[in-house]
């Protein structure tokens, strides 16, 4: 009988956290109670790099979050969730499973003994992204212009650049003031995050754009799990596939519900078509492939992952 | 866990052990006790999350604000604006005294500089009017109470970071409450003047009010500079707090009373503090990862609800021990292990969050008037010239109309989150 | 007593004055780094302030900002311990006389040797695990800061403040007295 601890940046009431619960709850079903797991949540064991280094040490043996943090052991996985380069969830989940990605784990863990449970790709965050804004936004063409908040990341500032909006810098918290004040116009935020920070009273329109597809991964110390036997690893797979469908009607229908509240209190909602952004974001890539700033392989992978392999 | 942890650290304290030492001693005995003995790199790791905080870079500016104003002469022109205002009323210097906390409160975050600038003019001023020395220095440190709880407030920066909650809310939640202590130690001294003889003073004339509000008004915009700029958007407060200390050096300037040498002790003066405070919360971080990981404040909170599930109990015996916590353990520090611990408690009982912060922020100041941690009696005592056990007796009385609003504070929520909640809308 | 009121008379307590002043006056430098840290914040937030309207604030000046935060604190430590600015309870220890302040002396010393003695016993695990930067504080060159970059100041605190502390048991064994002062900051 073995105990677990996993850590989490969500509060537990939150959708995110529920999903955390199913986890925990659905492994000790799964595996007789064999492995237990108790939840962490609110950041209470520190940041992505303090859970990390946790985790590496086998203090904490599963920690749930983006997989951008494990760029620090594979700099390559800080391009999983690019911006308009895939054309839909389906192009991004073969993506995610190619055997370049997969590389770029092996590389991670082989430093670091820390790897993702199963399929990268199940269990949602978010579940997508829209961008909120105070003037319609219908097509890829009224971008142009924008002024979009962004966060203090270079390669988000230079994305949003390239698709013609002029972008502000701002802190998260100060997003409400900005767009009531006019610094800016629009900001970019996972649905699920709209109505908590309340963006919607002072940007009715809410756009759909899936600018990238987020997963939480489940990263887990190699020796902890190879610490299992087979049975209770199997029922661990089991229940993180399981929670992988749970979250995806959590987060789906917490997103529908939020939408509906929204536009009945005056709130627009359109779903953009990202076909001419994904276009133009090609350009983008390959110029940054051509100055090297771009893993080895990325671009081909993207492209060989384009349609389904039958 | 817990009693070693606040044990040894008690334990240390008393053995003139300095704070910073004591708290990573308590913090390396805990875990070397724990599960945790062969994980201790977790405590520089949890060191470096510890300060690695943007919340808390507030904190120094609001530390500078209250040193700049004592080095640049605004401190001086409070205390003549409230002198010229209250100075004629029975015991009208004790009255001064509180009244220049409470201005005073509205730009500085911390009560040291309370206690040591304007408390060195304050108890200067009332021993040349003929009052006892220990008298002066005791109501200085009791009207200190005030400064942070009017915001801005250090202690309420911390404790919005702990409690996730946000520092303008909590600004908004110890506005009431840091107006009702002030008033209730006026009230005190008029009750207290009522059967004792205090120096008087003649009443200002008009025009003196006037003359001392023109020089005294700058440095009332400054509180509403802070706040208003923060309320509105303007600025998060680690930016409040830059542009505190920006309009006190243009004060400074303005006046002509700035020199460099004065800037740079103001600096060395806020680094230090700031230093103190910051490896405080650095190995305070690092004990609450063990508390978390070792589920303490759940374990806790099972245990209390077991003896009672009566709120207004509840209420009662937290009020009692944040008390005791606050005489053996300075506030930051207290906080920082209390708060992660009791947050569950507090949630469990329906306590609102906000509420709480209020309670345990005046429970914990209270402390800084009681031996043996009282920092604001070692101050006092030190400013005043005036011996450590005679400031400790006058200011006994002085801590009843403190407990007097701590308990209405405790058993009225509305006189903490009614403004909040107005202005920002309920949670 | 400071190192400077202190006046020797034999060889080894000029030497271990001598170390004491060494001491004392790079808690000063210390205190000057931390000073430093604190005007770079002050003017990268106050730029912040006025820049932003204009959209012309730098993305790297809060990164920035949070690093001279982490740096002030660390090189603080050191700064705070040479020069006796922590806070410290002495009257129950007074009570007891100078039996009573030399033993509160040894146990001051003692816990300063274990603390900071764990601290630099974890260097090679942290130099081991602590990878990747600081998002956006990023260096002339392009690169951004390395994330162990955030600890050094506190390592070197603590080394320094280790043999500050050994240093004083050297004076105790002399029979030279102890750094005091009278000064009580507020936390
Ligand atoms: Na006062
Ligand atoms: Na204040």
């Amino acid at each position: 009988e073995t105990t677990w601890r996993m850590a989490t940046k969500m509060p537990v009431d939150s959708p995110e956290g529920q999903v955390f619960e199913k986890f925990a709850d659905l492994t000790e079903e799964y595996t007789n109670g064999e492995l237990k797991i108790d939840v962490y949540p609110n950041e209470q064991l520190g940041k992505e790099d303090a859970v990390l280094e946790q985790l590496q040490a086998n203090i904490v043996q599963v920690y749930a979050e983006g997989f951008g943090y494990l760029k620090k052991w594979e700099p390559a996985l800080a391009w999983v969730a690019a911006a308009f380069a895939f054309d839909d969830f389906d192009h991004w989940q073969r993506f995610m499973t190619s055997d370049t990605v997969s590389g770029w784990f092996d590389t991670a863990a082989e430093q670091s003994g820390v790897r993702p449970l199963g399929d990268p790709t199940q269990v949602l965050r978010g579940p997508f992204r829209v961008m909120v804004s105070n003037v319609p936004v219908e097509t890829a063409a009224d971008i142009e212009g924008i002024k979009i908040r962004m966060h203090e990341n270079k390669v988000a500032i230079e994305t949003w650049d390239h698709l013609g909006a002029e972008v502000i810098t701002l802190p998260w918290t100060e997003v409400y003031q900005g767009i009531s004040k006019g610094i800016v116009e629009a900001v970019n935020s996972p649905v699920a995050l709209v109505e908590s920070m309340r963006f919607n009273e002072v940007a009715p329109y809410i756009t759909r754009h899936d600018e990238y597809w987020q997963s939480i991964g489940f990263m887990v110390n190699e020796e902890a799990l190879a610490a299992l036997d087979e049975d209770t690893r199997a029922g661990l797979l089991r229940a993180y596939e399981d929670t992988g469908a749970y979250s995806q009607e959590v987060m789906f229908g917490v997103a529908e519900e939020s939408i509906a509240r929204m536009e009945e209190a005056g709130a627009t909602y359109t779903v953009l078509d990202t076909a001419p952004l994904v276009e133009k974001m090609q350009g983008f890539y390959e110029a940054m492939a051509a100055s090297g700033e771009l893993p080895e392989g990325f671009i081909d992978a993207i492209e060989a992952s384009r349609t389904a392999s039958q | 866990m817990a009693w070693i942890l606040i044990g040894s650290f008690i334990a240390l304290i008393l053995l003139r052990v300095p704070i910073s030492i004591a708290i990573g001693m308590a913090t390396v005995l805990t875990f070397l006790t724990s599960d945790f003995s062969n994980a201790l790199q977790i405590i520089p790791q949890q060191m470096l999350e510890g300060v690695n905080k943007a919340s808390l870079t507030a904190v120094p500016f609001f530390i500078m604000a209250g040193n700049l104003m004592n080095v640049t002469g605004v401190t001086e022109r409070i205390f003549a604006f409230a002198n010229a205002l209250v100075g004629h009323l029975k015991a009208g210097l004790a009255q001064v005294n509180i009244l220049s906390s409470m201005i005073f409160a509205g730009i500085s975050g911390a009560a040291v500089a309370d206690c040591a600038g304007l408390g060195a003019i304050e108890i200067k001023a009332m021993r040349e009017a003929g009052y006892k020395p220990d008298f002066a220095a005791a109501i200085t440190v009791a009207s200190s109470v005030i400064g942070p709880l009017i915001p801005p407030s250090i202690g309420l920066v911390i404790y919005a970071f702990l409690a996730q909650q946000s520092i303008e809310r909590m600004f908004l939640a110890g506005l009431v409450p840091g107006i009702l202590v002030g008033l209730a130690l006026m009230i005190y001294v008029r009750l207290r003047a009522g059967f004792q003889d205090f120096p008087t003073q003649p009443r200002a004339t008009v025009r003196e009010v006037a003359h001392t509000a023109q020089h005294g008004f700058a440095a009332l915009m400054a509180p509403a500079i802070i706040l208003g700029s923060i309320m509105f958007g303007f600025v998060t407060a680690t930016e409040a707090g830059v542009l505190a200390c920006l309009y006190c050096i243009f004060l400074g300037v303005w006046y002509r009373e700035l020199t460099l040498g004065k800037f740079f002790s103001a600096l060395s003066d806020t680094a230090m503090m700031t230093a103190v405070i910051m490896i405080i919360i650095a190995f305070s971080i690092a004990m609450g990862w063990l508390l978390a990981i070792d589920q303490t404040p759940q374990k806790l909170a099972d245990w209390t609800f077991s003896l009672t599930e009566n709120r207004n109990v509840f209420l009662a015996l937290l009020l009692v021990f944040i008390i005791l916590v606050g005489c053996v353990v300075e506030g930051v520090p207290a906080k920082l292990i209390l708060v992660p611990t009791l947050l569950p408690l507090i949630d469990a009982y329906g306590i609102d969050r906000v509420h709480f912060g209020i309670i345990i922020q005046l429970g914990l100041l209270i402390g800084i008037a009681t031996p043996p941690m009282g920092i604001g009696l070692y101050i006092v005592a030190e400013v005043g010239r005036v011996r450590f056990e005679k400031v400790t007796l006058a200011v006994l009385p002085m801590l009843l109309p403190l407990f007097a609003v701590l308990i209405l504070l405790t058993y009225v929520p509305q006189t903490v989150t009614f403004l909040p909640d107005l202005i920002l809308g309920k949670q | 007593m400071t190192p400077q009121d202190y006046h020797p008379q034999s060889p080894l307590t000029r030497a271990l004055n001598r170390l004491d002043r060494a001491s004392w006056s790079l808690g000063g430098a210390f205190l000057w780094l931390s000073n430093l840290c604190l005007l770079i914040m002050l003017a990268l937030t106050a730029a912040t302030i006025v820049l932003r309207p204009l959209g012309l604030a730098a993305y790297w000046m809060w990164p920035w900002t949070m690093v001279f935060f982490i740096w002030l604190s660390f090189f603080g430590f050191f700064a705070l311990y040479a020069r006796l600015k922590d806070v410290r309870v002495d009257f129950i220890a007074g009570l007891f006389g100078p039996m009573g302040m030399a033993v509160t002396r040894l146990v001051s010393d003692l816990a300063t040797l274990s603390v900071t003695g764990v601290l630099l016993w974890q260097l090679p695990r942290v130099i081991a695990t602590s990878r990747g930067v600081y998002d956006g504080a990023i260096l002339p060159a392009g690169l951004e800061l390395p994330r162990l970059a955030l600890s050094v100041p506190l390592f070197v605190s603590a080394a320094l403040i280790l043999l500050t502390a050994l240093l004083d048991l050297a004076k105790m064994a002399a029979g030279m007295p102890e750094n005091v002062t009278d000064h009580h900051p507020e936390i």
